[in-house]
């Protein structure tokens, strides 16, 4: 049995918001840089995205699918009647196209140029047996962002409810970048399924692509020993799960549906009473300082959960009532059964980072993340040191200080957990304090 | 059952308006002696209370104390509908589900009747007494027009309106904007009441206040609290013993705390 790093999740250019570069070439040339050994087609029911895949993967034996030392899942996404995301993985192409024939009826975009991520007209157990039926595997993505999730605000608190009869031919749930083990062991429910962490990436770069993974415990890099590996058969499993830290992800704080700006609370001691705090606006921020900021924002957050709190930016700015969304952190106090996690045995170890790329753009305090210089330096980082993964994850601290003492500093904070966060929320991404 | 009547529609017409530009939806509470309201906006800016006395009222029966959810929006829909010098009477039997508006005018047969369904409402537990509790370093009583200059004036600047109290000069509104800034003085004589014990300064946002000050044409009279980092208090005196009274939360503008000091939660 051997490690292999997985990403079974990511988007083609024939979905809204991809980049136009990503293919299989850039894909395998930072699957390379990152030390990803399997990832996801992504888009496999798209006609184009499916022909494309088809004439250009190696089939080898066992089912492996090939490209240039890199391994393949056929892999789609599927938004359902519920607005719902699933992630499905396919065996080989022959159920690629015939899942696509038994949901054709269903959808009307699924053969379209721009149905990369199809929607398809059926309820959340009718989607999840046609799947199985084509000897796929199905799982809720980004199972707690505040958009088509299926644990989003006003929608389901567990899985049997959204799945009913169907839920043991669910077989994982992907975590999504505003969540970790720790965020979704906190539900009962959840404690026999596998979670995935996967990047979702719409873009073939670093800060996108494998920036959250799976580490899997299989002999072959093939459909049938990650089926085994997800549902824990025959010695196969997930040994770890790397993602993303969830204060960093888009849609981890609370935020205004309109304006996006995110709510956060800030305490301050000088205030004798709880109701009514001080507030900041500006353009990222609506701040509450309070005399007590955890209670004051639970008391927010159960009414935001009610629909009720409306924007007091919005409010001013645009003389209109936009409602306050829950962000991942608020839902899952909302929906959660335990104060703290409660990992059952069979969970991997679950590990947080901070892409390289961001890492390096903030030591260097350049904007933009894929600036030549910030990009000239994880190039150099590679070539010195190995895979991206290997450097934020195993490598010693002292090796990495031989080439940069500054980042190695941060990278020794985040694993440690002393990196202090601004967190994400309403669409835009947390960013790292140094 | 309750039934209220008012002669005149205008005071009740003026307070549903004023309300229900900040809150779209409450709980109107009805007992044998008051009726009131106790509400927190949307936004969670600004908190207010309603209450007004059995003896305010030309008519009121009521036989057991009753909770009965309302839209605002539609009430004042319904209130603005009576003219001038019409009565209006609100009336509510519990197997309706309804409450029943009607409007008739003076020396008139004329009657019209408007009825609006109630609302299911989860009313948040508001514990109000520890605000109405806190004491303020300034306190004072002014004449609304004032004040209703004043946030005309600071709304060509920005949005907030900065109110500053001192013992021995008196009130000083202002406004900050790109486009220059406003001052609006008061002496301590163009008050009618007044306890400053200290310099006491505070903003708030614009918007509000230009929803509460909707109530200043049928005020007898305002008293205002100012207390640095503190909600401003406002307090209208309705009829003979009604009042309105707004807790509104102070909006931060420059950054007064060294945020790296600051956890976020």
């Amino acid at each position: 049995m051997k490690p292999f790093n997985v990403d079974l999740h990511i988007h083609s250019p024939h979905s809204i918001s991809v980049s136009k570069n990503l293919n299989l070439d850039t894909m395998v040339e930072t699957c390379k840089k990152k030390g990803i050994d399997i990832i996801a087609t992504g888009d496999i029911l798209q006609p184009t995205w499916l022909k494309y895949m088809e004439n250009n993967l190696q089939k080898e034996k066992d089912g492996i699918f090939l490209y240039k030392n890199v391994n393949f899942i056929l892999q789609t996404e599927i938004e359902d009647k519920e607005n719902i995301h699933e992630v499905v993985l396919l065996p080989n192409f022959e159920a690629a196209r015939e899942l696509q024939k038994k949901l054709k009826p269903f959808s009307k975009n699924l053969m379209n140029e721009w149905g990369g991520r199809p929607r398809v007209n059926l309820s959340p157990p009718d989607l999840v047996d046609e799947v199985d039926a084509a000897g796929g595997l199905i799982g809720p993505a980004h199972a707690f962002t505040p958009f088509k999730a299926i644990f989003r605000q006003n929608k389901y608190a567990n899985l049997e409810e959204c799945y009913q009869d169907s839920l043991k031919k669910v077989s994982f749930l992907e975590l999504g970048l505003s969540a970790d083990t720790y965020i979704a062991d906190r539900m009962k429910g959840l404690r026999d399924i596998s979670f995935l962490s996967n990047s979702d990436a719409h873009s073939e770069g670093p800060t996108s692509l494998g920036r959250e993974f799976n580490r899997f415990e299989i002999e072959k890099p093939n459909f049938e020993e990650i089926d085994l590996a997800i549902k824990r058969q025959r010695g196969r499993k997930i040994i770890l799960n790397v993602g993303l830290d969830p204060r960093l992800g888009k849609y981890y704080n609370m935020f205004c549906n309109k304006c996006r700006r995110r709510i956060i609370f800030k305490e301050d001691k000088t205030r004798s009473f709880t109701l009514l705090n001080n507030y900041k606006i500006d353009a990222n921020y609506i701040t509450y300082f309070a005399r007590n900021p955890i209670i004051a924002r639970k008391n927010y957050q159960k009414e935001v959960d009610k629909g009720k709190v409306i924007c007091p930016a919005c409010k001013n700015e645009l003389k209109k009532n936009y409602k306050i969304k829950l962000g991942v952190f608020e839902r899952i106090e909302m929906i959660s059964d335990y104060e703290q996690p409660r990992h059952p045995s069979h969970r991997p170890p679950y590990i947080d980072i901070i892409p390289l790329v961001e890492i390096i753009r903030k030591v260097l305090n350049i904007k933009s993340s894929k600036s030549k210089t910030v990009e000239k330096i994880y190039d150099d980082f590679i070539d010195k040191l190995g895979t991206e993964f290997s450097i934020l994850i195993d490598l010693p601290i002292k090796k990495i200080s031989e080439v940069n003492k500054e980042i190695a500093k941060v990278i020794s904070s985040f694993r440690t957990g002393n990196i202090e966060i601004l967190t994400g929320g309403g669409g835009v991404f947390g960013e790292i304090k140094i | 059952m309750f039934k209220i009547k008012l002669e005149n529609s205008r005071i009740l017409r003026g307070i549903i308006e004023a309300l229900a530009s900040i809150i779209d939806e409450t709980e109107f509470i009805i007992t044998t002696t008051e009726l009131s309201i106790r509400a927190m906006d949307p936004s969670r800016i600004c908190l207010l209370q309603l209450s007004m006395a059995k003896q305010d009222f030309d008519e009121y029966e009521c036989d057991k104390d009753t909770k009965i959810g309302l839209n605002l929006e539609d009430l004042d829909k319904i209130l603005k509908r009576s003219s001038a010098g019409d009565s209006v009477e609100l009336i509510f039997e519990p197997d309706t589900q309804k409450l029943k508006i009607k409007m008739k005018q003076h020396k008139s047969t004329k009657v019209r009747t408007f009825s609006l369904a109630l609302l299911d409402i989860e009313m948040e537990d508001i514990p109000m007494e520890n605000l109405l509790k806190l004491e303020y370093n300034a306190d004072w009583s002014m004449d609304p027009v004032f004040f209703v200059e004043a946030i005309k004036d600071a709304e060509i600047y920005s949005e907030i309106l900065t109110i500053k109290a001192e013992e021995d000069k008196g009130l000083l509104f202002s406004s900050v904007g790109q486009i220059g800034e406003m001052e609006y003085e008061l002496a301590l004589d163009d008050l009618l009441e007044k306890n400053i014990k200290a310099i006491s300064k505070g903003s708030y946002s614009l918007q509000f206040l230009k929803s509460i000050l909707k109530i200043e044409n049928i005020t007898e009279k305002l008293t205002i609290s100012l207390k640095d980092d503190h909600p401003l208090k406002l307090i209208f005196n309705i009829l003979e013993g009604g009042t309105i009274s707004y807790f509104l939360a102070p909006r931060v503008e420059e950054i007064e705390f060294e945020e790296e000091d600051l956890e976020e939660y």
